[in-house]
């Protein structure tokens, strides 16, 4: 017992910093003045303490319940403090009293009027107690519950915010949690140990442990990362800044707690500014589009088809990993994706939903109680859009003019070449041959016997076209295209022309324009023309005509194909590469709904100068009749 | 043992997706039975994308085998396919099961539809989508109706139109009545887009007034136009909605249009089936109006 006395140096005790306990909750302050109850003399000495603190009479309290209640009740508001010799509680039990003697001296604020002795914390019963040290010295548990439990805590929470690593605060001085005017630690609160680079402020904290004297605090830094704002306050404000550490936790904050009279404490926060960048995946199973912004990913969009998945690109900077992020769509029931592993740089696979045509947003939010969102991109989820082609390679046996330059050409083969384009729109193309084993299909359709498919296009295609139609038969629902050698399309005049006019009309409600030559007749009666205005079936030309015509004569326009159904598509002196692309492009136009657009590396431009075959999200102008057009939200699904 | 069958799920277990035309797994002009087998039991266990991959299979074996094919059709009607489609198909939701009922609901007919009905809206209520209403309204599966009314007004569906339209589909007169003054109102507004698209939901409603409907427009002079691209008549989407309900019907293909007396041959359908009388003169005949394609590529 003698080694837990205070030092009696004139008059004066003194006593070891952790002996002094100053906070108190009601209910432990209840229980540790109710051990007196039954001592007569330390309730004497309590009700004296009371009454001198409280300037009542002893009689006020009219029973020691009354008595024992008022007492911890200034335990608890700080009014009175007890000294408590900490250092029996770390003793082996053996050397513990069988019971926790009560002071003699109820304690004081005042050192002038210190205990003489202390009694035991907490608890007045000293078999549970005894067996409780004797558990904490096994190591079964802890000497002091109450700081484990806030270190406990403390802990928990700091797992939550760095996954990765769990020991950001490095102590000046071993925690020792029981009261102390001097602590040797302090707490300090990280809500978030990984930042955003560019993000948001994050407030961080430093509070002292329970039952110590309000210190003040000094955030420091060295690092061009982040920025300290109010570093001279408990709370910090960290300002992340627009670069990214060049490891994890490289960015040090040293806090130091000061106190007159006490030996400042230092610890210190180690922090990683952290930056995700999504972008698309060389495994990606549908469509990125970067919105020709490449610069900034944030405007980005990724689709997927319904009830399957596709890759996206993850690269984090800053030595932050997958773990320390979750990746969650805002609307599950659009797109989940798979948690990733622990490396910096990955792919992240995402599902899709069941929605037919929807979107959300998938956010890298970080494992933090903010959940900031360190990236986020826009998901689509559509319904693949698949589209059955048949492609007929058409020739008139009857006319040797008509016989393919391709008539070995596999169209159906071009199919996974063309559907790992469309596949970025959620399209697919399942093209077939008309002809069992690709055969070409002899149908007597040259009616006029000139080597060509006439096309009446006041008449939308007329007999000849008609004849195609006809035999190209079985095909259900699937869109129709017809390859034929030459063409040659017609407009017919309705009405006479003489020499010297500048107008002409045809049987056609509508002309098309054309910047190329048309022909004006046939053989030495023909002349060539060119189209000045178009004004419903009459045409104005660019020079007055030179010789007669009567009516019905035709006028031919230069075509490589037409729209129509069939789609017509003649070799010409196209490469068969083209012909292939020109009927997706076509396909495009009938089954995709979408327009011919001014984008030469797209798809769908109009003259099929393409140098990439993307549809794309981001929109674009259209070739005739302005605005643009989504191509991937066009598509009916 | 069908060695082909066998070869076509080792190259979807590959990775592989399947690519028409199906070969090598036919017998005497008709899917081969050991092969259905096969295919039946891997679509029953298999990976979603092996599932996805064995559905396309199998329905394109039922579609090149069936007798109206040749006449134009597109239709599964094959009574062993419609049934692993409608029961292995649809076990687990996952691209095999929406794979399966998209084969359902667009190739099979209403009477096929209708012997799986207590399968299908199981497959509703265990994991509601709006492939699975669209494919009980198909399917008129009337033993669903008051899951899906109590489904469709909840938050997560109330504003889905796949709901509203299984709703309308199962007799609710109200969601369907809203869904008519759409196609009047585009009608009246002669706009040929907007009633393009709801004479096509119409279609997915199938019910008596909504058929009746849309047989009535086979004569409208209206057309959606895409100007570079084609002006197509609008007598074909009313085509296309009808052919959704009657698959096996060849009359009611666009592709079967060669001249005016093809649609009057679809008109004899609507009468015949759907008590429709056409008094007014038909509009000029059109398909598809093709825009000229570029002579140099």
């Amino acid at each position: 017992m003698n080694s837990t006395r205070p030092a009696l140096i004139q008059g004066y005790y003194f006593f070891q910093r952790e002996e002094m306990r100053t906070h108190w909750d009601s209910e432990s302050a209840l229980r540790y003045v109710s051990a007196f109850k039954d001592d007569p003399e330390a309730m004497k000495n309590l009700r004296l303490l009371a009454s001198q603190g409280s300037g009542n009479k002893v009689s006020t309290f009219a029973s020691d319940d009354q008595l024992i209640e008022r007492v911890a009740q200034m335990l608890t508001s700080g009014q009175i403090v007890v000294a408590i010799p900490n250092r029996r509680l770390r003793r082996p039990p053996n050397l513990l009293p069988d019971r926790a003697p009560p002071p003699q001296q109820a304690p004081a604020s005042k050192p002038s009027e210190p205990p003489e002795d202390s009694p035991t914390l907490t608890n007045n019963d000293a078999a549970a107690q005894a067996e409780a040290l004797k558990a904490a010295a096994a190591g079964r548990k802890a000497f002091c519950e109450e700081c484990e439990r806030l270190k406990e805590g403390a802990s928990a929470k700091k797992q939550a915010n760095a996954p990765a690593k769990d020991t950001p605060e490095k102590s000046a001085a071993p925690v020792d949690a029981d009261a102390n005017p001097c602590p040797a630690d302090f707490v300090i609160n990280a809500p978030c140990r990984i930042l955003k680079v560019s993000g948001g402020a994050v407030q961080m904290s430093a509070t002292e442990l329970p039952g110590v004297a309000a210190g003040t605090y000094a955030w420091t830094t060295t690092s061009a990362k982040i920025r300290l704002t109010n570093a001279n306050t408990s709370t910090v404000t960290v300002t992340p800044q627009a670069n990214p550490s060049a490891s994890r936790e490289a960015e040090i904050i040293t806090v130091t707690r000061s106190a007159a009279g006490c030996p400042d404490v230092v610890k210190t926060v180690n922090l990683t500014v952290a930056k995700v960048t999504f972008s698309a995946s060389a495994a990606q199973r549908f469509g990125y589009d970067n919105f020709d912004t490449p610069a900034d990913p944030l405007d980005d969009h990724i689709c997927t088809k319904k009830s399957d998945h596709t890759f996206l690109a993850v690269v984090i900077a800053g030595g932050a990993l997958g773990t320390d992020f979750d990746f969650v769509c805002d609307d599950p029931a659009i797109c989940t994706a798979v948690a990733p592993g622990g490396t910096a740089s990955f792919d992240l696979r995402l599902d899709g939903g069941p929605p037919t045509s929807d979107h959300t947003t998938l956010r890298a939010k970080v494992k933090c109680p903010s959940a900031e969102s360190f990236a986020h991109i826009d998901v689509r989820v559509y319904k693949e859009k698949v589209v059955e082609v048949v492609v007929a390679k058409v020739y008139d046996s009857t006319v040797a003019g008509t016989t393919l330059s391709f008539a070995t050409a596999d169209y159906a083969s071009h199919a996974p070449t063309a559907n790992a384009k469309l596949k970025e729109a959620v399209v697919k193309f399942n093209i077939t041959n008309y002809a069992a084993a690709n055969a070409t299909t002899d149908v007597h359709y040259d009616l006029d016997g000139n080597a060509a498919l006439s096309f009446d296009i006041g008449r939308d295609g007329g007999a000849e076209l008609d004849a195609i139609k006809r035999a190209i038969t079985g095909t259900g629902t699937k869109v129709r295209v017809a390859m034929i050698r030459n063409l040659r399309s017609f407009y017919y005049l309705s009405a006479a022309a003489a020499i010297g006019d500048r107008t002409i009309t045809v049987t056609a409600g509508r002309v098309f324009d054309t910047r190329t030559t048309l022909i004006l007749g046939t053989g030495a009666a023909a002349e060539n023309v060119n189209i000045a205005r178009i004004a419903g079936s009459t045409i104005t030309l660019t020079a007055a005509l030179t010789k007669a015509h009567a009516r019905g004569v035709s006028l031919e326009y230069m075509a490589g194909g037409w729209s129509t159904d069939p789609i017509l598509i003649t070799e010409g002196s196209q490469s068969l590469l083209t012909l292939k692309w020109t009927v997706l492009h076509e396909v495009g136009h009938r089954a995709l709904a979408l327009d011919d657009i001014n984008d030469q590396t797209d798809f769908m431009h109009y003259n099929q100068g393409w140098t990439d075959y993307r549809l794309r999200y981001c929109p674009r102008s259209k070739y005739r009749g302005g605005g643009t057009e989504n191509q991937w939200e066009t598509i009916p699904r | 043992m069908s060695q082909k069958a066998l070869d076509y799920v080792a190259a979807f277990q590959r990775g592989e997706d399947f690519t028409p035309p199906a070969t090598g797994v036919f017998a005497g002009g008709q899917p081969d039975g050991a092969a259905v087998d096969i295919l039946g039991k891997e679509l029953a266990v298999g990976s979603p994308s092996v599932r996805e991959s064995i559905v396309a299979l199998l329905v394109d074996m039922g579609r090149r085998t069936d007798p109206l094919t040749p006449k134009g059709a597109d239709v599964l009607r094959h009574p062993r396919i419609l049934g692993l489609l409608a029961e292995a198909g649809l076990v687990k939701p996952d691209l095999g099961r929406e794979a399966a009922m998209d084969a359902l609901r667009k190739l099979a007919t209403q009477p096929d539809l209708s012997r799986f009905e207590n399968l299908l809206r199981k497959a509703l209520e265990d994991t509601p989508s709006e492939e699975a209403f669209l494919l009980v309204a198909k399917a008129k599966a009337r033993s669903a109706r008051a899951f899906v009314d109590r489904l469709a007004g909840s938050a997560q569906w109330q504003n889905v139109e796949a709901a509203k339209i299984a709703r309308a589909a199962l007799g609710a007169k109200d969601v369907e009545d809203a869904f008519l003054a759409l196609a009047a109102n585009a009608e009246a507004a002669r706009d040929g887009k907007a009633l393009g698209r709801a004479l096509g939901t119409l279609g997915l409603i199938g019910a008596p007034r909504s058929l009746r409907a849309i047989a009535e427009r086979l004569r409208t002079p209206l057309t959606i136009h895409m100007p570079g691209a084609f002006e197509k008549s609008l007598r074909l989407n009313v085509l296309e909605a009808l052919l959704y309900n009657f698959p096996d019907e060849p009359a009611l293909y666009p592709n079967n249009i060669v001249t005016e007396a093809d649609y009057t041959a679809a008109e004899r359908f609507c009468a015949k089936t759907l008590g429709v009388t056409y008094r007014n003169p038909p509009p000029p005949f059109l398909t598809y109006r093709g825009y000229p394609i570029p002579l140099e590529r």
